[in-house]
C-alpha cells in the first residue's frame, strides 16, 4: 500500500516530522519510495497495536463530504455538508424521519437503517420538536463505526406540517436532522440553531421554505453576529 | 543509479515485509568482509615485522616507532583526512548519534595507519583498527542498499564482529564484544545477524590462516585456592586498568599543550616508545609473542623485570596512543594483563609457597581477562575472549571472578570506559531506550503546538475576554502590532481576577498584564533544554520563539505523550 507522508502521519496521529524520522531510523515497518510511504497494511496494523498507536487507514464509504467553501461558521458548514431537501413527504413522525433519512446520499443502506432506528429511539424518549415549527431529530449517541470527520445537518422542508409532539404543540414543517461525530460538536450546533431560532426574522424565513442561497445567507449573517459577541 | 535500481527493488521488497532474512544474509557477507580486513592487517603487520627485523639491531632503532607513528599521522591527516585515535569511540559515536553512518575511507584508513604505527614497534593493538574497518564496511553495505538506520547499525555491528572474530579466531568474543561494547544493547534484532557475521569472520580466518588458537591450549589444574586468590589479582588489574586509562588521557592532554604539528607529536611519542623498547623490548608492538611465552610458563625474566615491564607497557601504550599514534588498546591490555598475572602469581608463590597454585601461565590468562574486563568495562568480553583464544575452559571460574571484580572496581574509579569517556563527557554517548536518547531523538518541531491564539500588544482586556471564549488554550502569546515580534505571554491566571469586571474591559490593555519574564525556548534548542526550563521554573508550557518571532508553544502534557510513545517505539523493535 502506498500513501503520502502527510496522509499516513495523519492516519497514525503523528507529526509528519516524527513519522519521517521513524522511517529513517527504521522504527516503523514503512519504507519510502519515490516520495511515497510504502508499507504492508497488516504489518503496520500489527505494529501500531503493539505500540499502542492508533491507526485509521480506512477511508470510510460514508464519510461526510468535506466543506464546500472555507471560512463559514460551524453551523453553516454543517448545513452545507448535509444538504437541503424540499417537499419531504410523510404523515407521521416515523414516515417523515424515514423519508428524510433515505434522502441522505452519503450514508449506505446499513447506516441509514441504524440512523433511523436511533432517531426513533431518541424521539421515544422525548420529542425533538423544539417549537416554532422546527424539529431537530438526532441520534443520542454517535453512529457505530461511522468515520464522521465532521458534523452534518440535513435540512428537510416538509410537504405538509405534521404533529411532532413539540413543546409548543405547534405542527413542525422544518426538520434539521443532525449527525455529529461527538457530543461536543452536537452541543455547539444545538446552541447555534437555538441562537438563530431566537430571531423572529429567521423563523419567518423558515416558514417560507427559502431557497438554499437565502437560507445559507441568513445562517451566515447570524453566525457572524454570534462570533462578534452579539449575544 | 541504474546499477542500483534493481538491487533497490529486490532489497526494497524484502525489507518492506521482513528484513530479518536479508540482514542475516548481508550480515554474513559483512562478517566475511570484516574478517578479510582483519586478515589483511595481520598479514601487513607480519610483513612489516619481517622487513624491519634486520634494522632493530641498530643503535638508532628507537626512532623506528617514531617514524612509523609520524607516517601514520601524515597518512591520516593528509591522505585520507581522518582523525587519529583508536577508532572504537568513533564507531560507538556513529551508533549513538549518526544512525551508524561511517565514511567509506574508514574501511581502510585505520588499517594502513595502524600497520605503520604497530609494524614499526608502536605499543598498540590491531583490534580497534579492524573494528572500525569492519564497521565501516557494514555501514557502507547498508548505505549501498538504502537501508534505514536500525539496519545500518546492525550491519555495522556485523562488520565489527566479523573483524574481531577473525583476528582472534574467537566467534563468541566477537559477538559479545559487539553487543556489550559497540552496540550497547542485547536486542534480538542484532543478536542473530551479528552471530552469523561472527561465524563468517571466524570461518574466513580459519580458511585463510588455518584453525589456530591465538595462544595455544594449555591445561591448568585449578584449585579453590586459585578461585580465592584471584580476587587480589582482580584488584591489581583494576588498578592497572585505571592507571592505563588515566595515563593515556594524561599523555593526550600533555601532547595537546605542545604547539607543533601532530605528526611531530606522534614522532616524539614513537621515539619515547623506542627508547623504552631499548630497556625492555617486550613493550614494543602488539606484544603477542611475550604473551605466548608467559602462558607457556617459559617467560624467563625475574619478578622485578616483569613489574618494570608491566609499568613500561602502560607507559609505552600511553606514549603511542596519547601522542597521536594509531592503534587499539586491546592488545596492550592483554600484554599488561599477562605481566600483572605473572607478577601476582610469583608474589603468591613467594608468600604461600606450600599452597597448590596453578601454573603462572594460568595467572597470565586471568590477568588478561582482568585488564580487558576493567579497561573496556566489558566483563563478558574479557571472559569469553580469554576462554576462546586460549582454548582453556578449566580456568573459567577464576576468570569470571577476576573479570567481573576488575570491571566493578574500575567502574568505581572511572565510571566510563576508555572508549566512552570522551563521548560521555561531551554528552555523545546515548544508550538506546534511555531518557537522554529519547530526548535527543525528539525535536521541537515534532512537539510544537500552534493552537494558541496570538494577540497584539494594543488589544484591550475586553477583546481578550472574547478571545478566551473561543480559544482552546489558556495561554495567549502577545506580539508587537508593528514588527510582529514576540513580546510576552498572558495566561488565563493573569486575567481570571478581572474576567467579570466589565468596566475594566476597555481600560486595560494586554501589554499591561502580560508576563515579559516568562522564559522562552529557541526553535533550535534541544528538547532536553525545554524540559530543563519547565523543571527549573515549574512551568506547564514554554513559548518557542524563532529569531524573536513567536513560533508556537510546547506543553508538558504534549511532551509527555510524545515521550511515552517514543519510549514505547524505541524499546521494542519492529
Amino acid at each position: 500500500m502506498k500513501l503520502e507522508l502527510e496522509k499516513l502521519a495523519k492516519s497514525l496521529g503523528l507529526p509528519t516530522d516524527t513519522l519521517d524520522r521513524w522511517i529513517r531510523q527504521g522504527r516503523i515497518p514503512v519504507t519510502k519510495s519515490e516520495g511515497l510511504c510504502d508499507f504492508k497494511k497488516k504489518n503496520l496494523t500489527d505494529w501500531a497495536i503493539r505500540h499502542q498507536i492508533s491507526l485509521k487507514l480506512d477511508t470510510a464509504p460514508d464519510t461526510v463530504p468535506s466543506p464546500l467553501s472555507h471560512g463559514e461558521g460551524p453551523l453553516l458548514a454543517a448545513l452545507m455538508r448535509g444538504g437541503i431537501h424540499y417537499g419531504v413527504r410523510g404523515n407521521t413522525v416515523e414516515e417523515v424521519l424515514e423519508t428524510s433519512v433515505n434522502r441522505i446520499s452519503w450514508l449506505n443502506d446499513e447506516r441509514k437503517a441504524e440512523l433511523f432506528t436511533k432517531l426513533i429511539e431518541r424521539e421515544n424518549l422525548s420529542s425533538t420538536g423544539i417549537g416554532r415549527g422546527v424539529a431537530i431529530p438526532h441520534p443520542r449517541n454517535p453512529l457505530s463505526g461511522t468515520l464522521l470527520n465532521d458534523a452534518a445537518i440535513t435540512t428537510c422542508f416538509l410537504e405538509k406540517a405534521i404533529d411532532f409532539n413539540a413543546i409548543d404543540r405547534m405542527p413542525v414543517h422544518v426538520v434539521f436532522m443532525m449527525v455529529c461525530p461527538d457530543v461536543k460538536k452536537h452541543l455547539t450546533l444545538l446552541s447555534r440553531i437555538s441562537f438563530c431560532l431566537r430571531d423572529e426574522g429567521f423563523v419567518e424565513l423558515l416558514n417560507g421554505s427559502p431557497s438554499e442561497h437565502l437560507l445559507f445567507d441568513a445562517v451566515k449573517e447570524r453566525e457572524e453576529r454570534l462570533d462578534a459577541g452579539g449575544r | 543509479m541504474r546499477r542500483r535500481s534493481w538491487m533497490f527493488s529486490v532489497a526494497g521488497s524484502l525489507l518492506r515485509y521482513d528484513d530479518r532474512l536479508l540482514l542475516i544474509i548481508l550480515g554474513a557477507v559483512t562478517g566475511l568482509a570484516g574478517g578479510l580486513a582483519a586478515f589483511l592487517l595481520n598479514k601487513g603487520l607480519n610483513a612489516s615485522f619481517e622487513v624491519l627485523h634486520s634494522l632493530r639491531a641498530s643503535y638508532w632503532a628507537f626512532v623506528l616507532p617514531g617514524i612509523g607513528a609520524a607516517l601514520s599521522v601524515l597518512f591520516l591527516s593528509h591522505v585520507v583526512r581522518e582523525k587519529g585515535g583508536h577508532g572504537v569511540p568513533e564507531v560507538i559515536y556513529s551508533v549513538s548519534r549518526l544512525g551508524g553512518k561511517l565514511r567509506r575511507r574508514s574501511m581502510f584508513s585505520r588499517l594502513v595507519a595502524s600497520c605503520l604505527t604497530i609494524g614499526s614497534g608502536g605499543s598498540a593493538g590491531p583490534e580497534s583498527p579492524v573494528v572500525i574497518s569492519g564497521a565501516a564496511i557494514g555501514s557502507n553495505i547498508a548505505r549501498f542498499f538504502f537501508m534505514n538506520e536500525r539496519q545500518r547499525v546492525t550491519l555495522l555491528g556485523c562488520g565489527a564482529a566479523g573483524a574481531i572474530s577473525s583476528i582472534f579466531n574467537a566467534p563468541i568474543a566477537g559477538l559479545v564484544f559487539v553487543l556489550e561494547v559497540v552496540l550497547g544493547e542485547w536486542s534480538k534484532v542484532h543478536i542473530v545477524p551479528v552471530a552469523v557475521a561472527s561465524v563468517a569472520g571466524t570461518e574466513l580466518s580459519r580458511f585463510l590462516s588455518g584453525n589456530q588458537i591465538a595462544f595455544g591450549h594449555h591445561s591448568f589444574q585449578v584449585s579453590y585456592y586459585d578461585t580465592l586468590g584471584c580476587t587480589g589479582l582482580a584488584l591489581l588489574t583494576a588498578m592497572i586498568s585505571v592507571a592505563l586509562t588515566r595515563s593515556i588521557r594524561f599523555m593526550h592532554e600533555r601532547s595537546g599543550e605542545i604547539h607543533v604539528p601532530t605528526w611531530i607529536k606522534a614522532a616524539i611519542g614513537g621515539c619515547a616508545v623506542g627508547l623504552l623498547g631499548l630497556a625492555v623490548p617486550d613493550v614494543l608492538g602488539e606484544g603477542y609473542h611475550s604473551i605466548r611465552d608467559m602462558i607457556e610458563g617459559v617467560y624467563s625474566p625475574g619478578i622485578r623485570i616483569v613489574m618494570i615491564a608491566c609499568c613500561l607497557k602502560v607507559l609505552a601504550t600511553s606514549f603511542t596512543l596519547g601522542w597521536g599514534g594509531s592503534g587499539g588498546i586491546f592488545a596492550p591490555s592483554l600484554v599488561a594483563g599477562s605481566f600483572a598475572g605473572l607478577v601476582y602469581h610469583r608474589l603468591l608463590v613467594l608468600l604461600f609457597p606450600s599452597a597448590h597454585w596453578m601454573g603462572e601461565g594460568g595467572y597470565a590468562l586471568l590477568g588478561m581477562a582482568g585488564l580487558v574486563g576493567g579497561i573496556l568495562q566489558a566483563p563478558l568480553t574479557g571472559i569469553f575472549l580469554i576462554v576462546e583464544i586460549t582454548g582453556g575452559y578449566e580456568v573459567i571460574l577464576p576468570l569470571i571472578i577476576v573479570s567481573s571484580i576488575s570491571a566493578t572496581v574500575c567502574y568505581f574509579f572511572e565510571p566510563a570506559s576508555i572508549y566512552m569517556k570522551d563521548l560521555v563527557e561531551k554528552g555523545h554517548f546515548l544508550k538506546p531506550g534511555t531518557d537522554a536518547r529519547v530526548l535527543s531523538d525528539l525535536s521541537i518541531s515534532e512537539l510544537i503546538d500552534h493552537d494558541c491564539t496570538v494577540i497584539e500588544a494594543g488589544t484591550t482586556l475586553g477583546a481578550l475576554v472574547k478571545t478566551v471564549t473561543c480559544s482552546i488554550r489558556n495561554e495567549y502569546p502577545v506580539r508587537d502590532g508593528l514588527t510582529g515580534m514576540y513580546l510576552g505571554l498572558v495566561t488565563f491566571e493573569d486575567i481570571r481576577p478581572y474576567l467579570f469586571d466589565a468596566w475594566m474591559y476597555d481600560a486595560v490593555f494586554v501589554d499591561q498584564i502580560m508576563n515579559v519574564d516568562f522564559e522562552t525556548a529557541e526553535i533550535t534548542d534541544s528538547v532536553a533544554t525545554v524540559l530543563d526550563i519547565m523543571d527549573r521554573r515549574s512551568l506547564g508550557s514554554v513559548p518557542v520563539v524563532d529569531k524573536g518571532y513567536y513560533a508556537g508553544m510546547i506543553y508538558r502534557a504534549t511532551l509527555f505523550e510524545h515521550y511515552r510513545r517514543e519510549l514505547r517505539v524505541q524499546t521494542d523493535s519492529v
